[in-house]
């Protein structure tokens, strides 16, 4: 779906080399969480996937299509849609369905068409009911649906989320995080997430973690997540529940410290002390 | 408070005059007023009157909601007419005070200043009441669309309108929380003349407009994620179609130019 070869960025006004030769296949239907500390180069690795940025050194290609290319651009920004972190940034129209629209508006296709994507779209972010509601009365969290609704209303075969979920209450996160899981689990529609909040990298598939515009370590979540040492060095906390569970281990209890969820967590702790 | 604030009152609704297509709504608002300065005497004003009232009658909108919209004009109108009743020149003095010689003919053309203001502002604001902003946005869009032959860039300046519109609220809201952040740095944006309140605006605007130029460039670059690429090859969810509502406005507007014409040839 998407690949990065050897892939460098550096911001021409201040010469910060913020990706340094970044090598990554996501493939198609996965859920790929990019995770790493502000400043260690994971927007920008986000905004190379569709050609809003341009690897000063390398390639990127979307479907075999590279980036670089001129009359590539459409195709691929048809293709891999992107969702930012603040939703009142992205919504362009006053009416949410106007708003939905926009996108398939831009690919030029008949009005008749861009009813049922629009209606579809809508439907499968759980906001159709609001379609006629102005955009800046909704809560946050229905924004950033309404966001993710104009994204999927062009029919991506990737969504990208640059930190989604960063502005949001937790019944936003919660909202746009389950939003989000359908989308990939139903509609099989590849997602990149780009965030810091572990809980959320912790219901992907594959984990990435970037420091200082390197991938520091990449795994299933599970993997990567119980690796206190290496996530101390990219910045970041463990889960809570791994935290909890290597604090208990550290104590002497003999439980599983290679869990992230909590319900599994819950339940070593029990086995534990059902075996005391 | 600041979140009330509408850019030109629209009262949603579902009347004729609300399902008329916007761009023969302005269209007629244009010739509506235009056909005002051809009136000449009351007569043409009763005409109008009358028209005014069905207009309003089939709009679904409360008269008193109209008439509150010409109160910011109630100043202005009282200034012209007694610019015209004094400044008009004529023989037939009505009275002499020191300098002031108020005429017959001068009162008669307030008359009809007045009644030109106070038609101009209702029947453009009947298009504000019945029209979304968005909508009429697409109207002037579509209106504008022969000039682009001639280099006018209409769908840009459609699109300004309307992103304009959009973020009001949200600049508002922003407006708010940086005037409450001030505050309680102990700003004080209320007290003092004009000079000083002028001056404590300048914390208040900076920030807004850093974070105005910030949110439009994140809009940018969402826009462009979304294939936006100008006007060009763009289709649209909502196409604007003529219906019956358009077809039964063009006799109605015939009878009153009828009438505008009676008037003056035989009044």
């Amino acid at each position: 779906m998407i690949r990065i070869e050897n892939a460098s960025y550096i911001y021409p006004e201040s010469g910060h080399a913020a990706v340094c030769g970044v090598n990554l296949t996501i493939q198609k239907g996965e859920f790929v969480t990019i995770l790493g500390h502000n400043g260690s180069g994971k927007s920008t690795l986000a905004k190379l996937l569709n050609g809003v940025l341009l690897p000063t050194e390398g390639k990127v290609f979307v479907c075999d299509m590279d980036t670089a290319l001129e009359e590539n651009i459409f195709p691929i920004r048809s293709r891999v849609g992107m969702v930012f972190q603040n939703p009142d940034n992205q919504i362009v129209a006053t009416v949410v369905e106007e708003d939905v629209a926009f996108g398939p508006e831009n690919l030029g296709l008949p009005s008749e068409e861009i009813r049922e994507r629009v209606d579809a779209a809508l439907r499968a972010v759980d906001m159709y009911a609001y379609r006629k509601h102005a955009p800046h009365l909704l809560s946050g969290g229905q924004k950033q649906r309404v966001a993710i609704a104009g994204i999927i209303a062009m029919k991506p075969s990737c969504i990208v989320l640059d930190e989604p979920t960063a502005m949001l209450d937790p019944v936003g996160r919660k909202e746009v995080m389950d939003t989000v899981l359908r989308l990939n689990r139903e509609e099989e529609i590849t997602v990149v997430l780009i965030t810091h909040f572990m809980q959320e990298a912790a219901l992907s598939d594959r984990v990435i973690v970037t420091e200082n515009g390197h991938i520091i370590d990449e795994g299933t979540p599970t993997e990567v997540l119980t690796k206190r040492e290496k996530l101390q060095k990219a910045r970041l906390d463990s889960p809570l529940a791994t935290e909890l569970l290597e604090n208990l281990a550290e104590a002497g209890m003999p439980v599983d410290t290679k869990i992230i969820d909590v319900e599994a967590c819950v339940n070593s702790i029990c086995t534990a002390l059902g075996k005391e | 408070m600041l979140r009330d604030i509408t850019l030109g009152q629209f009262f949603p609704g579902n009347s004729p005059l609300h399902r008329m297509d916007p761009r023969v709504k302005i269209l007629w608002t244009l010739f509506f007023i235009v056909l005002l300065f051809f009136i000449n005497n009351f007569w043409g004003f009763l005409i109008y009157g009358l028209f005014m009232a069905f207009v309003i009658g089939i709009s679904d909108i409360r008269p008193r909601m109209i008439f509150a919209g010409l109160r910011p004009i109630l100043y202005l109108l009282i200034f012209t007419a007694l610019l015209n009743i004094f400044l008009t020149g004529g023989e037939n003095v009505i009275f002499k005070l020191w300098f002031l010689k108020p005429t017959w003919e001068g009162l008669y053309s307030a008359g009809i200043m007045a009644f030109r203001l106070i038609f101009l502002v209702l029947g453009s604001s009947m298009l504000t009441f019945t029209t979304s902003p968005i909508v009429l946005t697409d109207g002037i869009e579509h209106l504008m669309m022969p000039f682009s032959k001639i280099g006018l860039p209409a769908h840009e300046i459609a699109m300004m309108m309307s992103i304009a519109i959009r973020f009001i609220p949200t600049i508002l809201e922003e407006t708010d929380k940086i005037m409450k952040a001030q505050t309680a740095r102990g700003a004080d944006f209320e007290s003092g003349n004009i000079l000083r309140r002028a001056k404590a605006m300048v914390p208040l605007l900076i920030p807004l407009f850093i974070s105005a130029f910030r949110r439009a460039d994140e809009l940018a670059m969402a826009m462009e994620c979304r294939c936006y690429h100008g006007g060009k090859g763009r289709t649209r969810l909502h196409v604007l179609h003529l219906s019956q509502v358009d077809y039964y406005s063009v006799p109605v507007f015939m009878l009153l130019l009828l009438g505008v014409i009676l008037t003056r040839v035989f009044l």
